[in-house]
């Protein structure tokens, strides 16, 4: 029975350490999103594909964001516990709201660094990494992408 | 159109709770959940063990009895043979299943102790034997044996044990785990405990027997007072050998409660253990301590 205590007292262990690095690090990347969501409110990001009258001659560019965010183990085990009873699986839901904001922030940070002010046709995607790999603890990847609008009135198609 | 960007509203798409909560909440649920399908799944094997053939109990636990009982000689052939006849002469009063049969051993070790196990195999160690001061204590012991044998005890034990195994295998993971050879290894169910219950189960109808037998139940309490003695001797070894034993001064009361409601004596003529017999035992004992 001592290699069952073992394995039991090493899973302890990893929720423990699941959950206090889990929560610190969530928080910390809640109070930085919604400190950057702040900066990067006039990079605006709209869903539409429809443009503006006056954007028809400034130029447009792919903008992409992406991030990968890995699960805890404490998540994890949570969701597990949810495969039993049903319900929201709370704990996924806060991780991929971090990533989806991440992406969409990185995707604004990109069209600032482009002299883009708004962003046309946002899209999400989401996927998993290393799926339901046995021993493999996986994370989720949110990669956002659309049109930035430049500021300025180019015109026509550049590659630069 | 005019766009805007409004800041983000918080606490839509996930939820602030303390996940700890929730945690709590599965987890404990889970485990009730999986003490509640222990519990059932013991229950029916409790149930279900009586459908087991006493044949196939005997038949399990044939190589390891032999390999037990090693190479008895003709003394301790004879002692068991006493103990057979002894055996012998209560079982008409217990009414057996037909095919259950008593198999009485001697085992010429210091171990305070008697042991029923699969396969209607009762093991008697000459430490208990030579400490009963009369043939009452000694037919109370076997009566108790036999009473656990009659209610199948054993084999609940074993389909106890062979459920935790199995168990353990899935808990863990463990694919080493033999768990097709759960019943390949009987020893190490042999000496499985029996719980309180089966225990005072086991005390009860012995008394019953005992009075039958004797017209009183001088008996055990002889014999329990051995066991008291014992256990205050060497204090936490031998109790560690009767832990599921209810403690045997609750045993003590409880023989003087069981007998005094059925108005059955507690005090007797006591009859003796054979001048041989006695003789035979102390001299296996001279012969150990001499090896």
């Amino acid at each position: 029975m001592g290699q069952f205590q073992f394995e039991i007292g090493i899973s302890i262990l990893l929720l423990l350490l699941g959950y206090f690095f889990g929560r610190h690090a969530e928080k910390r990347h809640f109070h930085s999103i919604r400190q950057r969501e702040e900066e990067y409110r006039d990079v605006l990001s709209i869903a539409s594909k429809v443009t503006t009258a006056e954007d028809s001659a400034k130029p447009g560019m792919l903008v992409t964001g992406s991030v990968v965010i890995s699960v805890d183990y404490f998540k994890r085990f949570l969701a597990l516990l949810r495969t039993i009873f049903g319900g929201r699986v709370t704990s996924y839901e806060t991780l991929l709201d971090r990533a989806r904001r991440e992406a969409i922030l990185r995707m604004k940070e990109e069209a600032r660094s482009l002299n883009a002010d708004r962003i046309f046709n946002i899209k999400l995607e989401t996927a998993s990494i290393s799926k339901n790999a046995a021993g493999n603890i996986g994370s989720v990847e949110v990669l956002a992408y659309g049109t930035a609008i430049s500021r300025v009135n180019q015109g026509g198609f550049s590659n630069d | 159109m005019i766009y805007r960007n409004p800041k983000i509203p918080e606490g839509i798409n996930y939820s602030n709770a303390n996940p700890v909560k929730e945690f709590a909440l599965l987890a404990s649920g889970a485990i009730a959940i999986i003490i509640l399908a222990i519990y059932l799944l013991g229950s029916l094997l409790d149930w279900s063990s009586k459908f087991i053939p006493f044949a196939y109990e005997q038949e399990l636990a044939e190589p390891w009895v032999k390999q037990f009982k090693g190479n008895p000689t003709t003394q301790q052939n004879e002692v068991a043979a006493y103990l057979q006849r002894l055996a012998d002469d209560m079982t008409p009063l217990m009414a057996l299943e037909d095919d259950v049969e008593i198999t009485l051993h001697y085992v010429n070790s210091d171990t305070v102790n008697g042991v029923a196990t699969l396969g209607g195999n009762i093991f008697i160690f000459r430490g208990l034997l030579e400490k009963l001061p009369s043939e009452n204590a000694l037919a109370m012991l076997l009566a108790h044996e036999i009473v656990h044998v009659k209610l199948r005890h054993p084999v609940k034990a074993l389909s106890k044990g062979a459920l935790f195994t199995l168990l353990y295998a899935v808990l863990s993971g463990q694919s080493n785990t033999d768990v097709s050879g759960l019943f390949s290894g009987t020893s190490q169910f042999a000496f499985l405990g029996f719980s309180r219950s089966q225990e005072q189960a086991a005390d009860d109808e012995a008394l019953r027997v005992l009075h039958e037998y004797y017209r009183n139940t001088q008996g055990a309490s002889e014999l329990f007072n051995v066991l008291l003695e014992e256990s205050q001797q060497s204090g936490v070894e031998v109790l560690s050998v009767f832990h599921t034993h209810p403690e045997v001064t609750k045993r003590l009361l409880n023989t003087e409660t069981v007998s005094g409601i059925n108005n059955w004596p507690t005090k007797g003529q006591s009859v003796k253990i054979p001048a041989h017999i006695q003789e035979l035992v102390q001299q296996n004992k001279l012969q150990q301590s001499a090896e």
